[in-house]
């Protein structure tokens, strides 16, 4: 098993809703005061959140960021869609996490269909060797294939979908590589429990290719 | 994504393919099979441009945050957000900074909201949380943050000494029913506030 160190990685969250809600319906003004209650702990202020009214119908947005842009939350008729990107360590995916799991107990959403969910990280090797020997077998210098990657499709424990998954070179990080996951969740809102239960899943996909993620003490 | 490949529309005018640029140049940044530089000084990013944790921003925050409060909370609050893995000499955790965020945004509400708030004691748990506690003579309160949110425990001695114990269950950044529960140890609340 190689281990690997995560040095970036990224979330998005795009919750569907059954039905497209009405601006009127939508009831943004409680919407925006219950995030400003959710998030006041991250920083958020009444005047970075916006609600762009559109035509009054179903093309409006509410939205704010936190983190510097890392974060991005936005509502409109048809989806929430939250956006993390940029953590850098176990401390950031715990906020991460939390987030997440903030928005989902906060909001009065209306029902959700589906949410699709995809991550991404830049994982390093401790050196070049690493890198070259955990992709040799993907290579085969006879039909000049010098790397390859992985795409499967893997089921985890303690999670329900599928989850695509793949593997390649990082461009970022030389002696890292690029991993990818997407997957759907269909039980409504995801709660702190199932956010647990997908990070146990994208690791144990890693480890179904023969990596482990370094944890730090 | 990892790369991308895009099409512009010129407009009559030339367009630079930044696509190919940025491919390139992180090509230029590949390791090469004979040469290898030390891992931390490899990277896409200029040390300048290297993102900074999102955590370290959120400590910022809180202790900011945490202006609000008296100066020994404050100081408290510092105390707990330096602290390090095994801070108690085994296997402790360092507090995660959400949680120490929503016990000092808890705590800035109850200052606001409360005339004759008395100040709690914040103490750290192994696993990483936080215990918020309130003890007088006739009602304790205890706010323990866990995974899923804020357990409390409150309790009450009767005249004949005997204690009776209540729980309790909410989520994590629920603060108007976490003041509920502060207002029952304060006993403006007679009733045990369970949702």
């Amino acid at each position: 098993m190689a281990e690997i160190t995560t040095k970036i990685c990224g979330v998005t969250f795009e919750s569907f809703f059954k039905k497209a809600v009405l601006f009127k319906d939508a009831h943004c003004d409680e919407t925006a005061q219950k995030c400003l209650e959710a998030f006041a702990s991250y920083g958020l202020k009444p005047t970075q959140i916006s609600i762009r009214s559109g035509d009054q119908t179903f093309n409006y947005e509410l939205s704010f960021s936190l983190f510097n842009g890392n974060g991005t939350f936005r509502i409109s008729a048809e989806k929430l869609e939250v956006m993390l990107q940029n953590a850098t360590s176990d401390k950031d995916l715990e906020i991460v996490q939390d987030c997440i799991a903030k928005i989902y107990e906060h909001l009065l959403l209306p029902e959700i269909n589906n949410t699709l969910i995809s991550a991404n990280a830049h994982a390093t090797f401790p050196s070049g060797e690493g890198l070259q020997q955990y992709l040799l077998k993907y290579s085969n210098p006879e039909k000049q294939i010098v790397s390859g990657g992985v795409i499967a499709y893997v089921r985890c424990q303690n999670w329900k979908e599928e989850i695509r998954f793949t593997i390649d070179k990082s461009l970022a990080f030389p002696t890292g590589l690029f991993l990818a996951w997407s997957t759907t969740y269909r039980d409504g809102k995801p709660s702190r429990e199932v956010l647990k239960n997908l990070k146990e899943a994208f690791e144990e996909s890693v480890a179904k290719f023969d990596l482990t993620f370094f944890k730090s003490a | 994504m990892n790369t991308a490949t895009v099409s512009m529309p010129s407009y009559g005018c030339q367009v630079q393919d930044f696509a190919g640029s940025v491919v390139e140049a992180a090509q230029r940044l590949r390791i090469s099979p004979f040469q290898f530089l030390p891992v931390e000084t490899e990277s896409f990013f200029p040390a300048s441009l290297a993102p900074t944790g999102i955590a370290d921003s959120v400590n910022r925050i809180v202790i900011s945050r945490s202006a609000a409060l008296s100066p020994s909370l404050r100081q408290r609050v510092g105390e707990l957000s330096d602290l390090k893995p095994n801070w108690d000499g085994e296997v402790a955790k360092p507090v995660k900074a959400p949680v120490l965020g929503d016990a000092v945004e808890f705590l800035r509400r109850l200052t606001q909201r409360t005339s004759n708030f008395r100040e709690p004691f914040l103490v750290p748990t192994f696993d990483g949380f936080i215990q918020i506690e309130w003890h007088d003579k006739k009602r304790a309160l205890e706010i323990e943050a866990v995974g899923e949110g804020w357990s409390v425990v409150g309790a009450l001695t009767g005249k004949d000494g005997n204690r009776l114990y209540f729980d309790a269950e909410c989520e994590r950044s629920d603060f108007e029913q976490l003041g509920k529960f502060y207002e029952w140890f304060a006993g403006n609340e007679l009733i045990w506030p369970s949702q």
